[in-house]
């Protein structure tokens, strides 16, 4: 979570509990749904360079009534590229029921999705809900890792450095994962955990970006352990370096040894959208007081969030 | 030897005698001053003084007043004053001269700027600062004097007048709940006073003490229409459909910026020292500027000049103590005031009863011990010493804070793990002034104010864990994360004030203040146990200084019938290489129709260039104050307004209407206002404009055993930002449709009181959500602030009961009851989300109330 969120938290905790010793009781008040009308609701996360996209489908639902949610199948999709319509598109099936979620794979064998491009995916369900279209773009090269290296090791932590390498002239999005990796005598690990950690500024100059996020949704990372920032930190610096602080208490609490393991630093340039929706969603959840925030979206007619990654990978050995 | 007896004469003293011969009078004066008075037994025989008091006054006006009412004079002989019977004067003189001392009938403090209105000739004059009026009428036989002055009660006299009289009238503060309705400027206030659209005076703020024993200077402003306490129950000031940070709000011409403990629920300010107090909200005098709204402007008061005494208070929420007397009598005084919340000793037991128990985490079985405190303080003093005459200088400071204090443990039975938290947050205002007034002479006076303030909030979080792994080893971590953000602020200004005739005042002035803005420090620092490497990381929005200049000109002006005051003031505030300037013509105008009807009007052009950076419902201390920069410019208002006064000496009723209109105020976008700022606030700002218009009606009586006030306001207030709600426009949260309080106070001796009062207003605006978004864990909300939260009412009852249990030892029990009918009125509303896919979704808006039926004492006591 962002450091003044940190702060927030326990702030409010504090202040909630000054409160709650004045006396303070509850009273419900009746739900109304006059502004309501049902919208489609989509969600993809789509590499670059890949050919085909999963998509997740749903509804809203008001809050007057237990919802149920009703698959939604035979959707039309269709996906421009730069403004330019591209034939040959078509769904896997014609939808996977998933609970709240309807799956749909997307194939395009002869069109990847293409690094630094614009893509609207219209979303069409004949009259059931208003037309929804998601527009995104893909990010352009894979983010640059120039060096990955142990600073110190100890019982309590793993304190290693990070150089990233920035593009000044364009905005860029990262995501940040490490997997801890052990191998045994075999060359196949024995154990791959994603794990938690915490990344610090090595100037000493800003330091805000120590976000895990955690949403229902999640097609790309495995267990929503993380990190997410933008590049603005950088200050239109080519190179910077970052201290990664991987507490060992973790280890300790999953009873595994504290020594002797590889991190596997997954390094994702997304785009702006998928920064933009895990930045508005812990502020939507964490209203206590304050006055509501639309959540980001970048589906008109509908909410969700369609979006996409380049990858990069570094490796540091025990 | 001569010229020694002139400058006793020219001397001030305080003097008073009772029951006394003229002989003992004068012979008192002589002890008092060393002036060789000379007189004849035979002309001063039989003369009894019954009661005479002068404070603060020359010996040749006491001297001249003691000898006129018993039909006496003076003459200097020599090194001596010779007292002589007065002589006889021909009833063929025209003229005659009338002299009066106005003073508060406790207290003894010249009273000015009281209406002194004489129906036969239909004049109406204004007491000096002094309390006093000299002037010269034809002779008649009776002369009728109506004596008006807010927050007193009035008094008519009837003298006879054919000769040169002197008198000296003593006005008793009304003992009324609700006098404040002065809001409604009546004609019969002094001129100078009619711009203010309120002004409440310190003995009116004893007593409008709320019902819950806090005499809450700011919660009873809330009985005005046309402010709100944006919350029930709490002290906010919201101010004709403007912001909480739209209000200037003063101490010793000092800016407070955060003036509420316990966010907002009680005001900084300690009744026991509030002196004179005045808000301003129709249209905003000249010398003020700096917000869009109002101001409210708290002077601290001197202490007393000639004696000692002790103030207690002792109520369930809050205590204090304030000991006030003379340094050196007569020359310098001193005051000095404490008070502090009981909270904390509530606290402990019940957040050891919520916290403490025995918890499994990770398998293993962890004891919590933990306990929260909290308390919050106000100190202030006050010295105030007369060099002369002419110069009179003092020096007040206040300081006040809240602090919360939260611990937390947890631990193992075998203490192979330790984990411990101690949070801290403390936040606060220190303010220091010096003022120095002096007089040029008669009309021409000088007021010099240097000034600090500071509010400071600081965060401070403590974590370490320490755990034994394989019985031998230590791991841990011991990490102190520190907040901290502030605004100071160091201010010269000057005013000169001159009376170029008793009709027409003229004030220019110069100010001069300099920003020290810190709007967020942060600072971690992590240490490893094991292997003691340190990490410490800084990261910070940037320092920011910046300058204002302004400059005032003002005239007040009485012309006939019509009161006149008009003023321009020009401002400059320069900051990061940017210079951004402003200028605000005021002007306020009444025109008297008759002697109860009279009409108002007044127009108010102001600029803000702070901006708050806050939670909308709360005075949270973590709200930031922050400048103008190029892409956040000032904040700019212009306010029109009207108005219709009917009053006479029993009864006020006033309609007053406005029209505000607001441009660049700022919002933060897609960020929820009720945390803290992270670093790129200013990226997360934008700016809209917004609207507010109503009409506010009042309805008192003034005097009689039973008072009271009525008022309503009717208002909208609106908002729009071209990132917000789709740019479409959307009622403030504060939009309050209907606003309705009354109030009432029976005096049934002079010992015993009962009081009552009940307020109504339509619910405070919120979003409500409409639906949920699967995969978001959020939901969809209404256009912003589409509903309204139920609306509030409630009802206060209590008594007074004064007493004396020796000479000089006087008490006031204050027994009440809050919110009678126990309503649960809506602080704010959220919604409950019990969802769990395999049992169903479950919704609730809940609105969450404060406070409930509540019980009330409070025992003061003075000596």
């Amino acid at each position: 979570m962002k450091s003044g969120t940190l702060h927030s938290r326990s702030f409010i905790s504090g202040l909630s509990f000054v409160i709650l010793l004045v006396c303070a009781c509850e009273k419900p008040v009746g739900i109304e749904v006059s502004e309501f009308q049902k919208k489609l609701t989509g969600f993809a996360h789509i590499e670059a360079g890949s050919d085909s996209a999963s998509v997740y489908i749903s509804h809203n639902h008001d809050l007057s009534t237990i919802p149920v949610y009703n698959s939604i199948e035979n959707i039309n999709f269709e996906i421009h590229k730069d403004g330019i319509l591209i034939d040959g598109i078509r769904s896997s099936t014609t939808g996977l029921n998933m609970g709240r979620f309807t799956h749909y794979t997307l194939h395009s064998p002869d069109r990847p999705f293409e690094f630094g491009s614009n893509y609207s995916i219209v979303m069409k369900t004949n009259g059931e809900y208003p037309d929804a279209v998601a527009e995104f773009t893909i990010p352009h090269d894979p983010p640059v890792i120039s060096r990955f290296e142990s600073l110190s090791s100890s019982l309590a932590n793993e304190v290693c450095l990070v150089r990233l390498n920035d593009d000044p002239n364009i905005s860029n999005f990262y995501h940040m994962a490490i997997k801890a990796i052990r191998y045994d005598q075999s060359p196949e690990p024995i154990i791959v955990q994603n794990i938690s950690f915490n990344l610090e500024d090595t100037n000493a100059e800003l330091v805000s970006f120590n976000t895990t996020y955690d949403n229902d949704w999640n097609a790309l990372f495995d267990d929503k352990k993380g990190i997410l920032f933008s590049d603005e930190f950088f200050n239109g610096m080519l190179d910077k370096d970052l201290n990664i602080i991987i507490p060992k208490e973790q280890f300790v609490a999953a009873k595994l040894p504290l020594d002797n393991w590889s991190y596997e630093l997954q390094l994702y340039s997304v785009s702006e959208s998928f920064y933009r929706f895990h930045e508005s969603t812990p502020v939507q959840n964490e209203i206590f007081i304050g006055t509501p925030v639309p959540i980001y979206s970048n589906l008109t007619g509908g909410f969700g969030c369609f979006s996409a990654h380049n990858l990069s990978v570094k490796v540091l050995s025990p | 030897m001569l010229v020694a007896q002139a400058d006793v004469l020219e001397k001030r003293i305080d003097f008073s005698c009772k029951n006394k011969t003229l002989k003992e009078a004068l012979h008192k004066i002589k002890k008092k001053t060393g002036l060789r008075i000379s007189y004849s037994d035979k002309d001063i025989e039989g003369k009894h003084i019954r009661s005479f008091k002068q404070k603060d006054q020359k010996v040749r006006k006491i001297l001249s007043r003691l000898l006129r009412s018993k039909s006496m004079t003076y003459q200097i002989s020599g090194n001596r004053v010779v007292v002589l019977p007065a002589p006889r004067i021909p009833n063929t003189t025209p003229k005659k001269h009338l002299e009066i001392l106005i003073t508060d009938d406790k207290s003894e403090e010249p009273l000015p700027g009281v209406t002194i209105y004489i129906p036969q000739f239909k004049r109406q004059f204004i007491s000096t600062r002094l309390g006093e009026l000299e002037r010269e009428f034809y002779a008649v036989d009776s002369l009728r004097l109506d004596f008006l002055y807010i927050g007193y009660d009035s008094r008519t006299l009837i003298i006879p007048f054919k000769r040169d009289t002197s008198i000296h009238v003593l006005l008793a503060p009304s003992n009324k709940t609700l006098t404040e309705i002065v809001v409604t400027a009546p004609q019969d206030i002094p001129e100078k006073d009619k711009e203010r659209v309120a002004v409440i005076t310190s003995d009116q703020v004893d007593m409008l003490r709320s019902l819950n024993n806090d005499r809450d200077v700011v919660k009873s402003l809330h009985l005005l229409p046309g402010v709100q306490s944006g919350n029930e129950g709490f002290a906010g000031l919201f101010v004709r459909g403007g912001g909480m940070d739209q209000n200037l709000i003063l101490l010793d011409n000092t800016p407070v910026y955060s003036a509420t403990h316990l966010m907002g629920i009680f005001s900084i300010f300690n009744e026991n020292v509030v002196g004179d107090v005045e808000l301003h909200k129709n249209s905003i005098p000249a010398q003020y500027g700096g917000r869009l709204s109002s101001v409210l402007d708290i002077k601290t008061r001197d202490g007393d000049m000639e004696e000692v005494s002790v103030t207690g208070s002792l109520g369930l929420t809050t205590s204090g103590f304030t000991i006030e007397g003379p340094i050196k009598e007569n020359k310098t005084s001193f005051i000095l005031s404490a008070r502090r919340s009981w909270l904390d000793l509530l606290m402990p037991s019940l957040s050891k009863r919520w916290l403490n128990g025995s918890y499994k985490i990770n398998g293993r079985q962890l004891a919590n011990e933990g306990e929260a405190r909290y308390h919050f303080y106000d100190l202030n003093g006050k010295i105030t010493h007369r060099f002369s005459d002419k110069d009179r200088l003092s020096i007040s400071f206040y300081n006040g804070g809240d602090r919360f204090k939260f611990t937390d443990k947890f631990e193992t039975e075998a203490l192979d793990f330790q984990s411990q938290r101690s949070l801290e947050l403390s936040w606060g205002n220190l303010t220091t002034s010096v003022q120095w007034l002096h007089i040029f002479n008669k009309g021409i006076s000088l007021n010099t104010t240097a000034g600090f303030t500071d509010f400071r909030f600081d965060y401070f979080d403590y974590n370490s864990y320490v755990e034994t792994i394989n019985t031998a080893t230590r791991a841990g971590i011991s990490s102190v994360q520190n907040y901290a953000s502030d605004i100071r602020d160091i201010s010269l200004q000057t005013a000169l004030n001159i009376e170029l005739s008793e009709n027409h005042l003229l004030s220019i002035g110069l100010q001069g203040v300099r920003h020290d803005f810190s709007p967020g420090i942060n600072e971690r620092r992590e240490e490893n146990l094991d292997t003691l490497i340190q990490l410490k990381t800084n990261f910070s929005n940037p320092h920011f200084q910046a300058n204002e200049f302004g400059f005032f000109a003002q005239s007040q002006h009485n012309i006939g019938k019509l009161n006149l005051n008009a003023g321009i003031r020009t401002a400059f505030f320069s900051i990061d290489k940017k210079l951004f300037s402003t200028f605000e013509p005021r002007l306020s105008t009444s025109l008297q129709l008759t002697n109860q009807y009279s009409l108002r009007g007044s127009y108010t052009s102001s600029t803000q260039f702070l901006h708050l950076l806050s939670n909308p419902n709360l005075g949270l201390p973590s709200d930031l104050w922050v400048p103008s920069f190029e892409d956040i410019p000032p904040e700019r208002s212009w306010q029109l307004g009207g108005g219709m006064v009917w009053a006479n000496d029993t009864y006020l009723f006033s309609v007053d209407g406005y029209y505000k209109r607001m441009r660049h105020l700022i919002a933060i976008n897609n960020q929820d206002e009720s945390f803290l700022r992270d670093n790129n606030w200013r990226n997360a700002t934008v700016t809209g404009n917004g609207d507010a218009y109503g009409a506010e009606v009042a309805l008192a009586k003034k005097s009689g055993s039973t008072t009271g006030i009525v008022g309503y306001t009717l208002s909208w207030s609106n908002r729009q930002f071209d990132v917000v709600n789709r740019g479409n426009a959307y009622p403030y949260r504060h939009d309050r449709r209907h606003d309705f309080s009354v109030a009432i106070q029976h005096d049934f001796n002079k010992k015993l009181a009962a009081k009552a009062d009940w307020a109504y207003g339509t619910g405070n605006r919120f979003t409500r959500p409409i639906s949920k978004i699967p995969g978001y864990a959020a939901y969809e909300y209404e256009s912003r602030n589409r509903s309204t939260m139920s609306p509030f009412h409630r009802l206060n009852v209590g008594v007074v009961i004064q007493g004396e249990r020796a000479e000089k030892f006087n008490w006031t029990l204050d027994i009440g009851v809050y919110n009678v009918y126990n309503r649960k009125n809506p602080f704010f509303t959220y919604l409950v989300d019990e969802d769990d896919s395999t049992l169903g979704n479950e919704f609730n808006l809940v609105e969450l109330s404060l406070f409930p039926v509540l019980p009330n004492i409070n025992y003061s006591f003075k000596f």
